[in-house]
Formats: structure tokens, C-alpha cells, sequence
């Protein structure tokens, strides 16, 4: 008797979960007809670009503006959403932390839906995107110099890794779809090719020695190459130093954690999920972002109090400070700073200190914490590329209507990407042990 | 081997700017874009005042940071040591120009053709003369790597830099900028031969370079006085 009633239980939450695969609602049609036209948009924006050329941009040559503005900016904002997911899974599978397992594919999804928009940006900011073959042509030939190669290197091994991993610890979930009658049966049996049941054990013990890698490849690519990527330029005053790495991890994990929280919140509501992710899951990730906003914050000042200290004598480092404390970008830096890093990180460690947990708070935060991060990359971005070595005139940079679109068909993409997933595999295990 | 090199004698730049002059209609740079730059710089106070002229071409380092960073091979270093771009290869990321502390690089933001002080294709040409962005010595294939390196305003979205007139150098010729300096404040030659004119120079002289500090080694050279300081104000 007992019995019988905890299996309709189980049965009642897969039935849950599968259905967003089953029912598909109006609202679902309008946010893909809305989507897609902002894609269209986007479209528009981007033959503009390949037609006209750069100028179309706000970008310019060093002392006129900056030769790289907000689609690299954009590139580091999504490899530093990429790790999120998967550090997550990571945890839960090596650490042990059960709790956040409802969550584990939410999270997991964004890791190689945002490496392909970090690499779309990547190719939106090229003058050639017709010759971006030559970055596989001489890849063996400039791997021990570019640091963009090592980026490439690492970004494909990182996307072709979590994809897999991904893959894997989908397939029992598949193999529960696809004995189930639905019009997608044929995609189902062509992703199970060669799977039988007892593969499960094994598959459990490949994505524990992948979750391993996991943190490494963390490193490798945030505190590695992202941060190598303008750390290791000699010409740049603000970037040049060993201090990119930690740097950049951090902000890495603040942005990926804050994206795993709005993200969870969006999917528990939409699909009226309360009860599968708990309250707990966020207050976990809260604190979690809490405790890394200020250790962001706290490199911030670091990054200021270095360069500000050998004043009063203008270096080209301080006038980089100096733009951002006082000068052009002041009015973005400060308020960004204020009311995206140190409201937000107050809010939710306040929320540990009185034991009293807000999932509104909290979300509220994180998605501050993400504009904010998006912006701050931005202000690590461009800065530095209006001032100069030897006495040219600071540039200007304002970004234009075609950078605006471009960005925002890579946020309109990852969504659609997002949204065709949850109508074609289960967004949660399933089958649970 | 020859090593090419680039003595520029400060005391005796007068800042006529012949060179971007000579540059300009050499090499059909765009709009914008100046392949050789000359700051000016006033020093002192009333009634001691001086004025400084420091011509910059791109300094074709030796330890090159765009040709490290260069994803693809474009910029590259040839033996004689001019420091090239192949406009058939580069894929317009900009990194050579992010990592150039001289910030000698010029993109191409927009199509060429459409980037000159005079709209040719608006205006026409006067008596069907080919018109400056078509110069066949631009379209030719340069050195033993057989590469497409010379001249500026060549394709949308490449990018291009001074190549110290690869062309003119492999037809014995001078840099257009040397060539046309009134007053031979600018000197061009192999610095492998001890008895070339820069040689004897570096030789004979007190030389300095562009910021040394930078460890990029650079193959342009002053002569004839100090660089600019923390003390001197761009005019």
C-alpha cells in the first residue's frame, strides 16, 4: 500500500516535468514569434555590418576610439556565464552536494549554450568572418604565440567537453522519452544509438572523472586564457599584469552563479516548479554570490589602490584610473558599482545575517549582479583602449545601434537555444535513484 | 643578411610633415589614417621655450608584440626584418593593433574605395587616370613567402599598417617618407653593413628609441637630442 503510493507520487513529478514537452501554450508561440523577429532585427543589423564594414560601429583606431568595444566585452560576459552550470554539476557530483541536483541540467544547459555565443561574438567583432577558416588553417602554426589561438583551443575543447558531459548524463532521461508516444520518438532513437540499460552505472563513472576535470578547465579558460587575453598586452595600460587571472575567475563565477539563480527562478515559476526547486537551492547560491561580490569587489579596489598610489605623476595607468574614477566613464563605474555590486551583495548578505531568506531578494540581486558584470566588463574593455603609451588624444567611444542589435541577438539566441531544449528533452533527471 | 633599419635625427626635424605628406600619396592611406605620424611637442617656459618634432613610423620591432599575437600568421616578420601584414590573410580580430604600444595599426573600418578625401567614384577620374587605390606596384607579390603586403587602402575590414615601403625597398628605392624629407632628418638603410649611412650613425651618435622600456626592440632609432618627457606639452 505504502508502496503504491510513493511510485504515483514519482509518477505525479515526472509527469511534471515532462510536461513542458508535452504541452506547448499560446504563450510559448508569442515568445517565439517575438524572439525571432528581435533576431531578425539582429540580422538586419549584422548585414548592415558586413556591407558598410566596421564603421558602422562605434569602434576606431587607438586615439580616436577603441579597436575593441562591446562585442568583446560580450565574448568575456559569456565564458564567464559558460562556467556556471557546470561548475554546479561539478560540485554536485564531487563534493557531494545533493541538494543542488534539481537543478544541476538548468545550469548545465548554459555552459555550451553561451560558449557558442561567446564565440558568435567573436565573430561579430571580425573584419573578415569570410576568413575566419584561416584561425584552423594556421592554428598549429601561431598556438605557441596567439593568445587568441590558446582561446579558440580551449573554448572548442571546453564546448565539446561539456556538451558531452551533458549528453551523458542526459541519456537515461532520453531513454525514458522515447519509450513514451511522441512525434520526437525518432530524435530520441537516434540520440540512444548503442544505449542499453545497464550503460547508467558507467555512464555515473565517466561524468564523475569529467566532473573532475571540470574545475581545471575553469582555471584554464577564465583564470587562463580569457584573463592572458588582454593581461598579457604590454601596450595597455590597465590590463598588463599577473592580477587578470584571479580577476576574471572571480567575476567569471559571480556572473555564472547569478545566471544559475535567475534562470532557476524564471523555469520554477513558469512551470510552477515551487516544490521541486526549493527555497534552499537560492539561499545556498545566494550566500554564495554574496560572499564572491565582495571578493570582487574587493579586487576592484585592489586594481585602484595600485595604480592610484603613484601619484601624483601621470602614468598611463592612472589616467586609465582616472577615467573611471572622475573622468568619462565615472557616471557608468559609479553607480554600477553602488547599485549593481555593493546593493545587491549588501542585500543578500544581510539576508544571512538575520536568518531571514527573500527568494525575490534574491533573484532581484542576482539579476542586478548580472547587468552589473555585463557593464564592468565593458569598463575593464574599453578604457584602457582610449588611453595610450606615447601622447596621442584619449579616444571616445559610443557604441552604435548596430553594436546594441548584434548583442542583443546573442542574448535573443541563447534564449531561443534555451527554449527549444525545454521542448524537446526533460529539464530535470527524471528518473532519480 | 640585411638588416634593415630607420635614424631619425631630432635636431633636425623641423615638423614640416613631408613625411605623412609623402606617405599619404605613396601608399593611398585613407581618410584618417597616417601610416607615418609626427607628434609635436613645445617644452620650457617663455622666453626659453623649444619646440620638438618626433617623426613615428611603425617601428618594425624585433620582438614584435603584433606578430605574436596575430592568430593567424598575417603580421609577420621577414628576414630582413621589416615587419609585414599579408591583407590576404588577416581576418580583422584587431588584436595587432590592441597589443601595439605604438598604436601604429590602422584598421580598415570602412570599404576603402570609400575612404578617401576625394569621393573617385563620385567624382570620376579626370581623363580615365587610374585612379590612387589601384596602384599595380600594391597588387604585386612581395619577398621569398610570396605575400600580399604592400600599400595601404586595400580590402574592408583588414588591417593595415607603414611597411617602410616594401615596394620602393625591393626596387632598391628609399621609403617615400626618407625620399621626400627636405631637410634628411630621416634615415633609412642596412644596419648589418657597418659602413651604411645608419650604421655610421648609431655609430658616431648618442641614440635612444621610442619606449625601450616596452622590451619590443625597435628598429627606429633617434639621434640629435632627447625624446620627449614627462615635461613636454603635445602641440
Amino acid at each position: 500500500m505504502r508502496c503504491e503510493l510513493v511510485s504515483a507520487r514519482v509518477h505525479g513529478t515526472e509527469e511534471r516535468i515532462l510536461n513542458p514537452l508535452v504541452k506547448t501554450g499560446k504563450g510559448f508561440y508569442v515568445f517565439i514569434a517575438v524572439f525571432l523577429a528581435l533576431l531578425g532585427w539582429s540580422s538586419y543589423a549584422w548585414y548592415t555590418q558586413l556591407t558598410k564594414g566596421l564603421a558602422v560601429t562605434g569602434m576606431r583606431d587607438i586615439g580616436v576610439g577603441p579597436p575593441w568595444g562591446l562585442y568583446i566585452s560580450n565574448f568575456i560576459f559569456f565564458i564567464g556565464l559558460a562556467h556556471g552550470g557546470i561548475a554546479i554539476s561539478a560540485a554536485v557530483r564531487i563534493v557531494g552536494l545533493k541538494m543542488y541536483r534539481p537543478i544541476t541540467r538548468i545550469a548545465e544547459l548554459l555552459t555550451p549554450i553561451c560558449l557558442l555565443m561567446a564565440g558568435l561574438s567573436i565573430v561579430f567583432d571580425l573584419g573578415r568572418p569570410d576568413r575566419i577558416i584561416n584561425l584552423f588553417l594556421y592554428y598549429f602554426e601561431r598556438v605557441g604565440q596567439s593568445p587568441l589561438s590558446w582561446d579558440l583551443a580551449v573554448i572548442l575543447i571546453y564546448f565539446t567537453f561539456s556538451a558531452i558531459y551533458l549528453f551523458l548524463t542526459m541519456r537515461a532521461d532520453i531513454a525514458y522519452c522515447a519509450q513514451r508516444p511522441s512525434r520526437r520518438g525518432w530524435l530520441y532513437r537516434l540520440l540512444l544509438a548503442g544505449y542499453t540499460p545497464q550503460e547508467d552505472v558507467k555512464v555515473q563513472k565517466v561524468a564523475w572523472w569529467m566532473a573532475l576535470c571540470i574545475p581545471a578547465l575553469l582555471v584554464l579558460l577564465s583564470g587562463g586564457v580569457i584573463a592572458w587575453l588582454i593581461g598579457l598586452m604590454i601596450a595597455r595600460p590597465g590590463w598588463y599584469g599577473a592580477f587578470m587571472g584571479p580577476y576574471f575567475v572571480t567575476a567569471a563565477v559571480a556572473s555564472a552563479i547569478a545566471a544559475v539563480i535567475v534562470v532557476a527562478a524564471v523555469l520554477r515559476r513558469l512551470f510552477k516548479w515551487e516544490d521541486l526547486i526549493g527555497p534552499e537551492i537560492f539561499k545556498g547560491l545566494g550566500n554564495f554570490l554574496g560572499v564572491t561580490l565582495f571578493i570582487y569587489l574587493y579586487f576592484v579596489f585592489a586594481e585602484h589602490i595600485t595604480v592610484r598610489y603613484s601619484g601624483p605623476s601621470v602614468t598611463p595607468e592612472l589616467s586609465v584610473s582616472q577615467a573611471l574614477l572622475v573622468g568619462e566613464f565615472a557616471w557608468i563605474f559609479w553607480p554600477v558599482l553602488i547599485l549593481l555590486f555593493i546593493a545587491p551583495g549588501l542585500a543578500l548578505l544581510t539576508q544571512v545575517a538575520v536568518k531571514k531568506f527573500s527568494l525575490g531578494t534574491t533573484t532581484l540581486a542576482a539579476l542586478a549582479v548580472l547587468v552589473g558584470l555585463w557593464i564592468k566588463r565593458a569598463l575593464m574593455v574599453v578604457p584602457p583602449l582610449t588611453r595610450s603609451l606615447l601622447p596621442y588624444p584619449v579616444g571616445t567611444y559610443g557604441p552604435t545601434w548596430v553594436e546594441w542589435s548584434l548583442i542583443a541577438g546573442s542574448f535573443v539566441m541563447a534564449a531561443l537555444l534555451y527554449a527549444l531544449f525545454i521542448k524537446l528533452f526533460p529539464l530535470m533527471e527524471v528518473k532519480r535513484d | 643578411m640585411v638588416r634593415f633599419g630607420f635614424v631619425v635625427d631630432l635636431s633636425r626635424c623641423m615638423g614640416c610633415r613631408a613625411c605623412v605628406e609623402a606617405c599619404k600619396v605613396e601608399n593611398n592611406t585613407g581618410e584618417g589614417v597616417f601610416w607615418m605620424h609626427v607628434f609635436r611637442f613645445e617644452e620650457g617656459k617663455y622666453p626659453n621655450v623649444n619646440m620638438l618634432f618626433v617623426p613615428r613610423p611603425c617601428m618594425h620591432c624585433d620582438n614584435a608584440p603584433c606578430v605574436k599575437v596575430c592568430p593567424v600568421g598575417a603580421r609577420y616578420k621577414r628576414e630582413d626584418g621589416l615587419t609585414l601584414t599579408d591583407y590576404e590573410r588577416c581576418i580583422g580580430c584587431r588584436y595587432c593593433e590592441v597589443s601595439c604600444p605604438y598604436a601604429v595599426n590602422y584598421f580598415n573600418w570602412k570599404i576603402p574605395a570609400e575612404n578617401y578625401y576625394f569621393d573617385w567614384k563620385r567624382e570620376g577620374t579626370a581623363g580615365q587616370v587610374i585612379p590612387p587605390y589601384r596602384n599595380p606596384d600594391f597588387e604585386k607579390k612581395y619577398g621569398k613567402e610570396k605575400r600580399r603586403v604592400a600599400g595601404g587602402g586595400q580590402y574592408v575590414g583588414v588591417v593595415e599598417k607603414c611597411t617602410w615601403c616594401v615596394h620602393r625597398i625591393e626596387k632598391g628605392l628609399k621609403p617615400a617618407c626618407v625620399q621626400n624629407c627636405p631637410v634628411s632628418a630621416l634615415h633609412f638603410g642596412d644596419l648589418a653593413d657597418p659602413y651604411s649611412q645608419v650604421s655610421k650613425l648609431l655609430a658616431t651618435k648618442h641614440w635612444s628609441r621610442l619606449l625601450e622600456e616596452r622590451g619590443t626592440e625597435p628598429r627606429v632609432y633617434y639621434i640629435g637630442g632627447p625624446l620627449f618627457s614627462e615635461a613636454s606639452r603635445e602641440v
